[in-house]
């Protein structure tokens, strides 16, 4: 059971093909192997971001605006292409949590979906980061930070909305010069 | 009649090829001589790597430098294609390492274009068993990765 050639090859040569692919193809290939995945999730890595940043320039033209702030290509790409307005997306190993072990003002500043029974469901990295952020500030400074959160969040929001109703009118009129 | 010089695959196989060949792509000229041989690439590989560069060996001269964008879009065209067409996937992936190797850049581009289309618009299972590719995620990884793209799938 030798390798498949495609995991062997020089990282600059994997990079080359992707800069064929799809978003959609880039994340199908993602979810392939560990291997990928690490490549091609990397978000700290701007020859992995400048990849994804092509990608929905060739495939999606009519994309036009840039991810939100602190936003990675791939995760707006994620929410964007089903036109969802919920934010971030993250790996967590505990999906659900019980809402009244964490301080309230957490849960309005971080993107969540609802499944179908009504549960919001929250990303763990991002809730425990801000935990971790909350907890470093003396009782004083919390209700501040809490407010500076909420503007930042709206503001995400709001630019992940725009970018959903650039996606859905762009469908629209594809859909429209298909019929003609 | 023209120059030519000898190439030695590192299997130990001779080729005695067009100097113009190695002219257009300067790291052949590297290994021209009584006993250089090519340390990555074997016989097989180098002569379906020497057949692309001979068929192209009037292809005007290429600027590569700030062209990224044309190199991504370009279109493959009949003879390459039917070319690479007709190698299998492990001699696809030979000739795509010893274009890297050889600094053979067009040929490189085709061989990544044809790597990519082999990957377009397949389903995850279907990219594994194209080229093999080991699942190698914990159930659990495997379930949190679907998670994140639930809303992708669900287009």
């Amino acid at each position: 059971n030798k390798p498949s050639p495609l995991c062997t090859l020089p990282p600059e040569t994997f990079l080359q093909i992707c800069k064929s692919l799809s978003p959609a193809d880039l994340l199908s290939l993602s979810r392939t192997c560990k291997l990928f995945y690490n490549d091609l999730c990397c978000e700290d890595s701007l020859t992995i971001q400048e990849i994804w940043r092509q990608s929905r320039h060739s495939f999606m033209p009519y994309r036009k605006l840039v991810p939100p702030e602190e936003m990675s290509e791939r995760h707006s790409l994620l929410c964007g292409m089903l036109g969802i307005t919920y934010g971030q997306v993250h790996i967590c190993d505990n999906y659900k949590i019980d809402s009244q072990d964490i301080e309230p003002i957490i849960l309005q500043i971080l993107h969540c979906r609802w499944d179908k029974n009504g549960t919001r469901i929250y990303w763990k990295d991002q809730i425990v980061e801000k935990i971790k952020e909350i907890e470093s500030l003396p009782q004083t400074d919390r209700l501040e930070w809490g407010e500076q959160q909420y503007t930042k969040y709206k503001q995400n929001e709001r630019e992940l909305n725009r970018r959903s109703i650039e996606d859905h009118s762009a469908r629209r009129q594809q859909r429209y010069e298909r019929k003609k | 009649e023209n120059e030519t010089i000898t190439l030695r695959s590192s299997d130990g196989i001779e080729f005695h090829i067009d100097a113009r060949i190695a002219n257009r792509y300067t790291l052949l000229n590297n290994w021209n001589g009584e006993n250089a041989s090519l340390p990555n690439v074997t016989g097989k590989v180098l002569e379906k790597v020497l057949e692309w560069c001979e068929h192209h060996i009037n292809d005007p001269p290429l600027n590569y430098d700030n062209d990224d964008s044309r190199r991504r879009n370009f279109e493959i065209d009949d003879w390459d294609e039917n070319f690479i067409n007709c190698v299998n996937q492990d001699m696809l992936f030979e000739i795509i390492l010893a274009a890297n190797y050889l600094d053979i850049k067009p040929l490189l581009d085709i061989g990544c274009k044809t790597v990519a289309n082999m990957i377009k618009s397949k389903s995850l299972e279907e990219i594994r068993s194209t080229f093999n590719i080991v699942n190698d995620f914990t159930p659990e990884e495997e379930e949190a990765i679907r998670r994140e793209n639930e809303w992708a799938d669900d287009q």
